[in-house]
């Protein structure tokens, strides 16, 4: 009996001892082989798990997106004229639209199922996986800029690291393509560890606080021009050969809600210009309103000139009238006689406002209407 | 006088499977919906409450699948899950003895303590996390999240007793 107890316990120890052993050879192993192990586990044992957690978190989604609906609709219901949250989502999505507009056909619409809970912080799960497209370390975007990367894929979702997650890294430059360095989280504590470091960047070449950085495209995981972050400020270290910014990211990582996987293989590769900054913003509304003024003051010039115009042709008028009356042919010079010489020898002068084609006699066109079809090219 | 009778041992064997296979589905059905960031661990409670039937060397094999399946679906910190588990159940089932009374209290109590120590030791060995954030996660979320397993054990207890009690000789 007692030697029973003691290989029972012997048993015991011997499995405690085994799994403790596998459980720390899964923690060393390396990453290749942790992702083959874990997704051979997730599309066979864990599948319908995974299947039944995946139709549980869109429930949830579902319930959450119909509660804000609801108060939306109350909202309304009230005699709110005014929906600022439902215009920011809008102007969200119409961004989202555009951006998807400017990609053209290189991305996979998708939806974030899991941002960091207790344990995932840094991961997040989109409703997206191999059979949509979705490759190895496709980039996460948003219209705001890059969230992330793709770790695994999976049949029909994909787990991925955001910016702020340590193994995180993108080789960036700034708007202009003076500075480039590499982008990593910054690795601070409390509110600072949602900041990113700019690092490498040369010493020759500074950049102003405002710059914005994006994806310079090297290492070909990232396509140039994926909007990254803003510069915020130079942090000091002690390589003095190069400098290393701190940069507010474009895209907080748990900000819930639609997002574009961009496919490599569909893709350009140069993506420069896709993502709108507030500067370009700013230039084309100035644009804009610049070509607007230019063209009321063009559409004014041209009204003075109808008027003179119209005033020479009355004036023609008033003199074919005259000389028919006095039987003599239209086209006979009226000229004073003191006056005829000048005339004669000053009849081809360039400048004059009778050699230079005349505008249509007819009213011109509103100079809002004109404006307007420059806005809307 | 009418007697309790003791079910039979493929019986109680019976309803701890499906015990343990209704609280895997609420894992992965049940925690998605209520979210939050202290959530309900229901494998935790499963690992836990198999553990006190099964043999110390069983139960840490239990925790080692268990873990495993949880590693699967978080590539980030592959292993740790399955090293935290493993301890937790061998842990729980050499343990057990302190709590053959079936008493509920001391079920919650159990249950704390072991969604605590599995926790910390996912957090220790898991996700590259340290310095205050570390202090944070164990002092202030893991006992919330702990507490909050603890509850729903005991309530699942009360509810499902034929399920989840322990019959111990």
């Amino acid at each position: 009996m007692a030697r029973a107890v003691r290989t029972a316990n012997q048993l015991d120890t011997g499995l405690l001892i085994a799994c403790g052993v596998l459980a720390a050879v899964a923690l060393v192993m390396p990453r290749w082989m942790q992702d083959s192990v874990a997704t051979a586990i997730r599309r066979t044992v864990l599948a319908p798990m995974v299947n039944l957690q995946q139709k549980a978190e869109v429930m949830r989604m579902t319930i959450v997106t119909r509660d804000s609906v609801q108060q939306i609709a109350g909202a309304a219901v009230g005699g709110t004229l005014t929906a600022p949250e439902l215009a920011e989502e809008n102007a969200q999505l119409r961004k989202l639209i555009g951006l998807g507009a400017r990609i053209q056909n290189g991305f996979v619409s998708a939806e974030v199922l899991r941002t960091g809970t207790l344990d995932r912080e840094f991961t997040l799960t989109v409703s997206a996986g191999s059979n949509a497209g979705v490759e190895l370390f496709t980039p996460i975007v948003t219209a705001d800029g890059l969230v992330g990367k793709v770790v695994t894929v999976d049949p029909t979702f994909s787990t991925a690291i955001s910016w702020a997650h340590p193994d995180f890294a993108v080789s960036a430059m700034s708007v202009d393509g003076a500075a480039f360095g590499i982008v990593k989280p910054h690795l601070g504590t409390g509110a600072q560890r949602w900041l990113l470091e700019l690092n490498g960047v040369p010493f020759r070449a500074p950049l102003k606080l405002g710059t914005e950085i994006v994806s310079s495209g090297l290492g070909g995981t990232y396509p140039r021009g994926i909007h990254i972050g803003t510069v915020i400020g130079e942090l000091q270290t002690t390589e003095k050969w190069v400098r290393t910014y701190m940069l507010k990211p474009a895209v907080l990582p748990n900000t819930p809600g639609p997002v574009l996987l961009i496919i490599p293989s569909r893709a350009a590769k140069d993506m420069n210009g896709v993502w709108t900054n507030i500067a370009s913003s700013d230039s084309a509304t100035r644009s804009i309103v610049m070509s607007g003024d230019s063209m009321a003051k063009k559409a004014a010039l041209e009204e003075i000139a109808a008027r003179r115009a119209v005033d020479s042709v009355a004036v023609d008028s008033l003199r074919g009238d005259s000389l028919a009356a006095l039987g003599l042919p239209r086209n006979t010079p009226l000229a004073r006689p003191d006056t005829t010489k000048r005339d004669t020898t000053k009849r081809a002068k360039p400048d004059s406002s009778l050699g230079k084609p005349k505008p249509t006699t007819g009213p011109p066109p509103p100079v809002e209407a004109r404006a307007m079809e420059l806005s809307w090219p | 006088m009418a007697v309790r009778s003791q079910p039979s041992a493929t019986a109680t064997y019976a309803q701890a499977i499906v015990g343990f296979i209704l609280l895997l589905i609420a894992h992965y059905t049940v925690r998605p919906l209520i979210g939050g960031r202290a959530p309900v661990d229901f494998l935790a409670i499963a690992v836990l409450f198999s553990a006190v039937r099964l043999r110390p060397g069983a139960a840490a094999l239990l925790g080692f699948a268990i873990g495993l399946t949880i590693d699967a679906l978080q590539p980030d910190s592959f292993g740790a899950a399955t090293l935290a588990f493993t301890l937790v159940g061998y842990g729980a089932s050499w343990l057990k003895a302190v709590f053959f009374a079936d008493h509920i209290a001391l079920t919650g109590l159990f249950v704390f303590a072991g969604k605590w120590v599995y926790d910390g030791v996912y957090n220790l060995v898991g996700p590259r996390i340290g310095g205050l954030d570390l202090v944070v996660q164990l002092l202030l979320w893991t006992p919330l999240a702990a507490a909050l397993t603890a509850l729903v054990a005991v309530l699942l207890l009360m509810v499902f007793r034929p399920l989840y009690r322990p019959y111990t000789k």
